[in-house]
């Protein structure tokens, strides 16, 4: 395990616990339209993840 | 609210851990797992789009179609593999897949800031000048073999809020806990409604359209009295969700009577002689 992968381990779980926190406390005040907004984006953003993943083959 | 959203997510997660779980067995790689990450993000979008905002048929089946179009799109834009071994093609498409990612990141932080301020958002409470007395109590000797009304179901208005949202976006409100205190302390119920019907009190939310205001009206129903039932003044108290348990109208300090709404509440005589 190298020292970096630390960082980024915890890095990764601290961003999954705002992911969390945030759509537990806010998401629900948010209106339809925000929301729909919110997850068209998010579908877009995972597409081209998905995209560059496959480019590099990984 | 939500009808068939719900349950289609619980489901679609289910299905979909399962469905990660072999290809990531089979595959060994991240990225056909993402395909089904994404293609389960754009199901819930399409669930979630036509459940929240009930959408009629005729748009419900230009949804499907729509979909269907862009999923056999995607399906003929991966399975062009060709592209990734022509360099020229992949330096720009790297950058295209770069900012693919990074602009609908940005564009989702900033939509969730937008949405936690409370930009162009304004509360107005009016509250009725005076009540009678008479109007806030019944007869306890009430017959329940009755077939008519009960009448400690009939309330009566006390307040009307008005929310403006006077902002490009639609608003999702959270009401403001209340609690109806009067002097001598009578146990009075309260109730929420607007002419779309009524909401529960604690924790509900409206949502407001841009541009456009909601008024919703505060009641309060009747308490059992006799003729030497009588109260002078009605609070209307906001509190947080922790304080509604342990607010005590019985004690409560100058701070919480000054902060409240007070609505004077007068004998039929008083009000027949003015």
């Amino acid at each position: 395990l190298k020292l970096e992968s630390i960082f980024y381990i915890v890095g990764g779980i601290f961003a999954f616990a705002t992911i969390i926190y945030f759509a537990w406390e806010y998401l629900i005040t948010f209106s339809r339209f925000i929301k729909v907004i919110m997850l068209v984006l998010v579908t877009i953003a995972l597409y081209f993840c998905a995209r560059e993943l496959h480019r590099r083959d990984m | 609210m939500y009808g068939f959203f719900i349950p289609t997510f619980v489901a679609l997660s289910i299905f979909l851990l399962i469905v990660l779980i072999i290809t990531g067995l089979i595959a060994k790689k991240l990225y056909p797992l993402m395909y089904c990450v994404a293609v389960f993000s754009y199901i819930n979008l399409v669930t979630y789009w036509i459940d929240s905002y009930e959408l009629k048929r005729d748009m419900v089946v230009l949804i499907l179609a729509v979909s269907t179009f862009l999923m056999i799109l995607f399906g003929y834009l991966i399975s062009k593999r060709s592209d990734f071994k022509n360099k020229k093609v992949m330096q720009k498409k790297k950058k295209i897949y770069f900012w693919g990612i990074v602009i609908p990141s940005i564009a989702i932080v900033l939509f969730a800031i937008i949405g936690m301020l409370d930009i162009g958002l304004s509360i107005e409470k009016t509250p009725v000048s005076y009540i009678l007395n008479d109007d806030l109590f019944y007869d306890c000797s009430y017959d329940y073999a009755k077939p008519i009304e009960h009448p400690s179901s009939k309330s009566l208005e006390i307040m009307n809020i008005t929310i403006k949202n006077d902002f490009i976006f639609p608003r999702r409100v959270s009401f403001s806990n209340y609690v109806i205190c009067s002097e001598p302390q009578n146990y009075f119920g309260l109730d929420f409604y607007d002419n779309e019907g009524s909401y529960n009190i604690y924790g509900d939310m409206a949502e407001i359209d841009a541009f456009s205001s909601k008024t919703i009206t505060l009641s309060i129903t009747r308490a059992c009295g006799n003729e030497n039932s009588s109260v002078s003044k009605i609070y209307i108290i906001e509190t947080d969700d922790a304080q509604r348990y342990r607010m005590d109208c019985r004690h409560l300090s100058q701070k919480q009577k000054d902060d409240a709404v007070v609505i004077e509440v007068r004998s039929s005589n008083n009000v027949s002689n003015s």
